[in-house]
């Protein structure tokens, strides 16, 4: 077989039911070998929804996805989902094509010196020169991909290689199978626990580990063991129990009071597979500054990154919940319903802007409360973004994705289609902003070809609007190349990729609109066109504390 | 001072971009081929907790690049 049929029975191997992307010339003989073949291609209209839509595909189900792209601007356009993959902890493995051999180091037509240039976007990347080399390489890379903190590793593979004949085998040699992770020391499992028995005012923070550990049941048993307060980050909406009354909402620049409050009143944070990104902490020095840190991950370089720890429980998330709720049970806690109360009425409703017209809250508002409860939902970057985690509800963290370490804009959508195919029985849905989708909306051929239902709910406010937001508020209202007003017909785009689309202009009409985007199957797009001035809140401005939080004005 | 066998030595190349982040600089590099790795010895000038955070993600990447 060719080193190309190689790559397919390597992926076959894997278990690669579906891959994302976009060929050229460097990677014809992968293309020409996925002619008829088992392993679904979905082609894509940019690399970039490729590695958005694997990212998806991978967020939604556990399973490692994969990309595909050629040599040069293909694989350069993988960079950023790359990157995405890589703060976010998502597995996946793409696969570039590159120039033949003999050319590599010309200067060669779309040649790109793709190993370099994603070195620090990938947990590895390879260049396979040798095509006997393949299938330990495709191995090596999904195992890495899983292993540890999950993350992307990418195979560069020149096209000569690819052509190249090779042994057909029955598997690559003996190596990669699954690795037992860290686990937390017995000692600082009991001294968290001690430390939580002598709180009087404790709060868990959860974080993204909660999803890529598959630690969902564990926490919640914690949750329910523990009885303290708990929060969540962007990451883990969904990780709580439905209608837990001690869970708060989600923290940081755009979480609500209560959450932000209880973490800076804390005597005791546990914070579990989370990393005290910018956006959770605001100020590091006065972050929680009365609070002793207790912090489980799986990778012990998150350990006194940015805010310096008391108990370090370095493991794999699920076991080491596990073995607190063992000890819980052997001894347990006293409780803390008093606490859980006080910290619940730190809060209160969200506040939003009195707005001239249809209010981008009262769209997130009725759809997050007409959505069925297995719904998966994908989201763009920016005001829509942070409307929707305050909103949202998910009945698992794998049900809610976006992109949050890197904040790239034109995630949401690709990534929705991603979603969809890895639950086709679930209802997918994006939520996206004017701005990300002009850099997405090409995929509606996607949607219109494989008859993907993902339906587009799009928050057009004619301005890229969290930087709108800012500039209002941070630099005297000077707004610099924000203002979206000359946008394009976005029901006739949709229109004229025979997508169904419908525009709602006027909060009257808003019910009758979601019902019928919502309730009815098939591909679809509904058009909010909204309020261009309403901003998020409440907001704690970047380096500052909850005690600098803003809120809506009067 | 960092020492360890890395497989790939174009790793090398990450690491020495990495102390850059943190506001680091190499201050020796000894790099030794050898038939499966390259012994590698590096050292670096900068603030001492951000050469704990650097050494750290460096034992992060050559554990990757090993990985197998």
């Amino acid at each position: 077989m060719t080193g190309a049929e190689a790559v397919l029975s390597a992926l076959e191997r894997e278990g690669v039911d579906v891959m994302f992307g976009y060929p050229g010339g460097a990677i014809m003989p992968l293309y020409d070998a996925l002619y008829g073949h088992a392993v679904r291609h979905v082609l894509v209209r940019h690399e970039a929804a490729a590695v958005f839509a694997a990212s998806g595909y991978a967020r939604t189900s556990g399973r490692v996805g994969v990309c595909c792209a050629t040599s040069g601007p293909g694989a350069t356009n993988l960079v950023t989902g790359l990157l995405d993959a890589l703060m976010d902890s998502v597995p996946l493995v793409a696969i570039t094509g590159q120039v033949r051999s003999a050319l590599m180091g010309t200067d060669g037509f779309q040649e790109a010196d793709v190993c370099a240039i994603t070195q620090t976007a990938t947990k590895r990347n390879v260049l396979v020169r040798d095509a006997g080399r393949i299938g330990d390489a495709i191995a090596e890379a999904f195992a890495l991909a899983r292993n540890g903190r999950p993350g992307p590793v990418l195979i560069d593979i020149p096209s000569d290689v690819l052509k190249t004949l090779v042994p057909r085998t029955s598997g690559p040699r003996s190596i990669v199978a699954a690795r037992s992770g860290p686990v937390a020391q017995p000692s600082a499992i009991a001294e968290a626990i001690a430390l939580l028995r002598d709180a009087k005012r404790p709060v868990t923070i959860i974080g993204g580990g909660v999803r890529s550990g598959e630690a969902v049941h564990a926490y919640r048993r914690f949750a329910e063991l523990a009885g303290t307060p708990h929060t969540a980050t962007i990451n883990a909406l969904g990780a709580a129990q439905a209608g837990d009354p001690t869970f708060l909402g989600m923290v940081g620049m755009h979480g609500t009071k209560a959450a932000n409050r209880a973490v800076q009143t804390a005597d005791v944070i546990f914070a579990l597979g989370m990393r005290f990104d910018d956006r959770v902490t605001g100020r590091p020095d006065r972050f929680a500054s009365g609070a002793k840190i207790i912090h489980a991950d799986i990778d012990a370089t998150e350990f006194d990154k940015i805010i310096r720890t008391t108990v370090t429980l370095h493991g794999d998330l699920d076991v080491t919940l596990t073995a607190l709720c063992t000890e819980l049970c052997r001894a347990p806690v006293p409780r803390f319903d008093a606490w859980a109360e006080q910290a619940r009425a730190l809060g209160g409703p969200l506040p939003s802007d009195r707005v001239d017209g249809l209010a981008a809250t009262d769209v997130l508002d009725r759809f997050f409360a007409a959505i069925p409860r297995d719904s998966i939902v994908m989201t763009d970057v920016g005001q829509h973004q942070m409307w929707a985690a305050q909103r949202a509800r998910p009945a698992h963290p794998r049900n809610y994705a976006t992109s949050a370490g890197l904040g790239a804009m034109g995630f949401g959508f690709p990534a929705a289609i991603g979603a969809r195919f890895a639950n086709p029985e679930k209802p997918v849905f994006a939520i996206v902003g004017d701005g990300g989708f002009q850099m997405s909306f090409a995929e509606f051929a996607t949607l219109k070809r494989y008859g993907t239902d993902v339906r587009v709910l799009l928050i057009d406010n004619r301005n890229l609007g969290m930087v709108r937001q800012w500039q209002e508020l941070f630099y005297d209202e000077r707004y610099s190349a924000t203002n979206l007003s000359d946008n394009p017909d976005f029901v006739a785009i949709a229109h004229a990729f025979g997508v169904s689309a419908a525009r709602v202009t006027d909060t009257d009409d808003l019910g009758a609109a979601m019902d019928n985007f919502i309730n009815r199957p098939g591909p679809a797009l509904l058009h909010c066109a909204c309020y261009p001035a309403e901003n998020v809140w409440p907001m704690i401005p970047a380096g500052m504390t909850p005690d600098e939080l803003m809120e809506a004005r009067a | 001072m960092y020492e360890g066998d890395v497989r790939d030595s174009r790793c090398i190349a990450r690491i020495i971009n990495l102390a850059y982040r943190f506001n680091c600089a190499p201050t020796l590099i000894d790099a030794q081929a050898a038939a499966h790795a390259t012994r590698l010895r590096i050292a670096f000038s900068g603030a001492p907790d951000a050469i704990v955070r650097l050494i750290a993600q460096i034992g992060k990447i050559v554990a990757d690049e090993a990985f197998a």
